[in-house]
């Protein structure tokens, strides 16, 4: 039991990488949102590390405890200290995230279930279907809409999440460092092909930007 | 054990959360609200009127809170312990949430 315990972890883990997973960033916006996963992970790990404490003192001979310490000295003011350096680190990067200053532009339209992008192509503004194009090296705002229900724009690669909601148009800062082609889905339940609504971001190299487009995109 | 009318007691005992939440629901009312008006825009003395309509719940929660903390003793007398607690949870908890709202973006 305790073998097949074991040997669950290296799959468990396997799930934390590959090009769907918040914990491999390929941008700074991406690296600021995996800092602080790591962080809020290691607030976890030390209150669950507390309480795990707790209970095996509980199984030792029966003994007296300074209630006060415990109660007070841990159970609010280390959980307030750990929850306030986390809410601290989240306001800070939440901030960094933020589509201040100048950016390229292009837009997102979702519908069930497919995407497509305009942005500015050799000739002139181009539409794709399925494959946004962005330069490396620069931040990039998604300006995103939807024509029938809410969806929601995800390259964990390149950034945080920003739901597409009809009716409005929402703005989310992107930025990949390197060239290279990531994927990215649907994060809000939209219907039956939900699952299916995927696309792809190629990042160009700065020099071959803009890139020579046709209206076909190149999904295949 | 001095029975203080159940229910009056049970009063107090929540008067802090309560107000906590109470203040912590217009806000988030009134900052949806904001954004849609373009209430972060407008100044009104030092801060915006987007942070003035949220702050505003909130120091209205704290001072209730600071009030009842006044009184709880002389009108609970030695069932005053749990309600004044709840009353210091519900004053922290609302400078706790609402001490963000001064400083982030809003919208
Ligand atoms: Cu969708």
């Amino acid at each position: 039991m305790k073998c097949a315990a074991l040997a669950a972890v290296p799959l468990v883990l396997s799930g934390c990488t590959g090009p769907l997973s918040t914990l491999s960033p390929s941008g700074p916006i991406a690296q600021d949102i995996a800092w602080l996963w790591w962080a809020l992970l290691a607030g976890a790990a030390l209150l669950a590390l507390m309480v795990f404490v707790l209970v095996a003192l509980g199984f030792g001979r029966p003994r007296e405890v300074a209630e006060g310490r415990w109660v007070f000295g841990m159970g609010v003011w280390f959980s307030l200290a750990v929850l306030t350096l986390t809410l601290a680190g989240a306001l800070w990067i939440g901030e960094r995230m933020l589509p201040h200053g100048p950016a390229l532009e292009v837009h997102a339209h979702a519908r069930q279930w497919s995407w497509s992008f305009t942005h500015p192509g050799t000739t002139g503004r181009t539409e794709t279907e399925g494959v946004l194009h962005i330069p490396a090296g620069r931040p990039v705002d998604v300006l995103l809409t939807s024509s029938d229900v809410i969806h929601s724009f995800w390259v964990p690669q390149l950034g945080g999440k920003m739901d597409a909601i009809p009716g409005r148009q929402n703005r989310l800062r992107i930025e990949a460092a390197r060239p290279g082609t990531y994927e990215g889905l649907c994060a809000e339940f939209c219907g039956l092909e939900h699952a299916s609504m995927r696309f792809e971001v190629i990042a160009h190299d700065p020099a071959a930007w803009p890139p020579l487009l046709t209206m076909e995109g190149s999904r295949p | 054990m001095r029975q203080v009318g159940g229910m009056v007691w049970l009063g107090w005992l929540i008067a802090g959360p309560t107000a906590w939440a109470g203040a912590f629901s217009v806000a988030y009312g009134l900052h949806g609200l904001g954004c849609e008006l373009g209430w972060p825009a407008l100044d009104v003395g030092p801060l915006s009127l987007q942070r003035m309509a949220i702050a505003l719940p909130s120091l209205a929660a704290i001072l209730l809170c600071l009030v009842l903390l006044s009184r709880v003793k002389a009108t609970l007398g030695p069932e005053a312990g749990l309600p004044r607690l709840g009353l210091w949870i519900g004053l922290i908890a609302t400078l706790y949430t609402m001490a963000p709202v001064l400083v982030a973006t809003s919208c």
